[in-house]
């Protein structure tokens, strides 16, 4: 991965009904730091994400990553292209254990081809000897080794966060984007989490966060950039951003609207 | 009596493919699908047709499984652009939609009339050796099935299946692609119901289109959910529940002979209801399914 790798965001537009949602926002996010994004709810960060992801259709407006123009590759292309994201509510395969949920997300494999899996044997059960040992390298990674047997179901919201982010390692990501990593995460879990992320920057991963613990995200994130009614207002280290006065009033304008309310 | 248990255990080794085939899309991939006996009657009125032809039972059994798979294709096409309820309704339509062709075909399908003398197979061994020579080729059928349907979803594809049932949108969102999976899975059940078809085709040695009304469809859902939806043994333990209280319900009318055969008919069904309910209530999870599959 080249250092110059970023995710591009050229004049991007999004209106629901008669709401602009996504108000020309143009940013450039570097796939080689971790950058940050806040503001108050309803600033349009997750719609924000889903036009990065493909999840959701731009009105007008460009997105590149890595120099190729997204515009017309669906979720599943762009997931391809190594851009991954999580959402909010960890969506686990259910009923699938946390060791089928790390396999289920390599790509590509053999044994998802019948024919392989019928005539081809020897070449499924060999790639799915490496997909095992992969697994329980994410598994220690993310320390989720005491629940590597339990269906998805039954582990902890946070726990369920750290599996979203260990499927996407599953899957040779070149950069991630985090819908609220910390939210309903303890704090001893969050900062195990944090850590994590830190590491696997360290190792050339580059992270997008969305999240409202702004505390924890300034400590991680070396840029942020700030959403207001479904425009960006700031951007800059975390000091320079949490200091600026229009994202103060933007936050301060939320609470006195929810005080009112 | 041997010859009733038989009996019963061929409808039940067919019921069992056909829950297996239902469990396979629904259980497995969450394909909610309607119209798994429209499956059912091309396979048996594709075996009927050419074994009446002339041609030998074996080249019928496969026509019949053949046409059912390649009709799921285009459904699978059509349909997997819709969300699960719409897909449903779809299904179920086309299952109308193959029986009303089959009454309306007459030049090919004699109709309402159906299709009389469907060839049976091991007639040389006479009554009672016949009989016994088709349980063995429903059971080795199932066992086959069985064998096969363990492979897959066993297997890488079928964890994939697995995880599109939980979360389509998490599979696309990790760079997968789910449609080409879900028209594998329902072209494979279909394959399965088509089998199942054949048999009961050449086993009743009459086809006629009323044998396809959507209730059997139903009756599948049925056996599928007594059993344990998503688990092979499920499937099996479901079909003989099915059978056992289809069958069983018909002997009711012995211990209360006051009531006249129209009447009989309905309670038969009233009870099944009930019978249903009661399961549903004290063995939610089917006679196999754990609680912590649904």
């Amino acid at each position: 991965m080249s250092a110059k790798c970023s995710l591009e965001l050229q004049h991007v537009k999004k209106a629901w009904g008669g709401l602009q949602v996504l108000d020309d926002v143009s940013m450039t996010v570097s796939a080689s730091a971790i950058t940050g994004l806040i503001g108050p709810n309803g600033a349009g960060k997750s719609t924000l994400f889903g036009a990065i992801s493909g999840n959701v259709p731009l009105d007008s407006g460009t997105i590149r990553f890595d120099n190729e123009v997204l515009d017309r590759l669906d979720a599943c292309e762009r997931a391809r292209r190594g851009l991954l994201r999580t959402f909010q509510v960890p969506r686990p395969f259910a009923n699938l254990s946390v060791r089928a949920n790390l396999a289920v997300a390599v790509r590509d494999q053999p044994g998802e081809s019948l024919s392989q899996v019928f005539f081809r044997p020897a070449l499924v059960a060999s790639r799915e000897r490496e997909i095992e040992a992969r697994v329980g390298e994410v598994i220690d990674t993310l320390n989720l080794r005491s629940v590597a047997d339990s269906q998805a179901s039954q582990i902890s919201g946070g726990q369920l966060k750290l599996l979203e982010l260990g499927r996407l390692l599953m899957t040779e990501p070149r950069m991630i984007l985090l819908d609220e990593p910390f939210a309903g995460v303890n704090p001893v879990l969050a900062d195990e989490l944090a850590e994590r992320i830190r590491e696997l920057n360290a190792g050339g991963l580059g992270f997008f966060i969305v999240e409202h613990d702004l505390g924890a995200l300034s400590r991680l994130a070396a840029t942020l950039f700030a959403m207001d009614n479904g425009a960006l207002i700031a951007h800059g280290t975390p000091e320079e951003v949490l200091s600026d006065p229009h994202v103060r009033a933007a936050y301060v304008g939320a609470e006195d609207s929810r005080a009112a309310a | 009596m041997l010859g009733y248990l038989v009996a019963l255990l061929i409808l039940g080794g067919i019921y069992a493919l056909l829950t297996i085939s239902l469990d396979l899309q629904y259980g497995h991939t969450g394909l909610v699908n309607f119209g798994l006996v429209g499956f059912f009657a091309v396979g048996a009125y594709g075996s009927a047709l050419v074994a009446l032809a002339g041609y030998p039972i074996a080249v019928g059994f496969a026509v019949g499984i053949c046409s059912a798979a390649l009709l799921a294709l285009p459904i699978g096409g059509l349909a997997l652009r819709l969300r699960d309820d719409y897909f449903a309704i779809v299904t179920l339509g086309f299952s109308e939609v193959v029986r009303l062709v089959i009454v309306n075909e007459e030049w090919l399908t004699k109709g309402g009339l159906g299709l009389p003398g469907v060839p049976r197979p091991f007639a040389q061994l006479g009554v009672g050796g016949a009989e016994a020579a088709y349980l063995a080729l429903v059971v080795a059928c199932n066992v086959i099935v069985v064998l096969v349907i363990r492979r897959v979803v066993g297997s890488p594809f079928g964890r994939l299946l697995q995880a599109i049932r939980d979360n389509e949108t998490t599979v696309v969102s990790l760079g997968k692609s789910p449609p080409g999976a879900k028209v594998r899975a329902l072209v494979i059940g279909a394959a399965i119901a088509g089998l199942a078809g054949a048999l009961y085709a050449h086993y009743i040695t009459f086809v006629v289109p009323d044998q396809f009304l959507p209730i059997v469809t139903f009756y599948v859902w049925m056996a599928m959910i007594l059993g344990g939806v998503g688990r092979l043994s499920g499937s099996l333990a479901g079909a003989a529940v099915l059978v056992l209280l289809l069958e069983g319900t018909r002997f009711v009318r012995d211990l209360v002979p006051s009531v006249l055969a129209v009447e009989m008919a309905s309670i038969r069904l009233i009870l099944i209801g009930l019978l249903l309910i009661v399961f549903v209530i004290y063995r939610p999870y089917g006679v196999f399914g754990s609680p912590s599959r649904q």
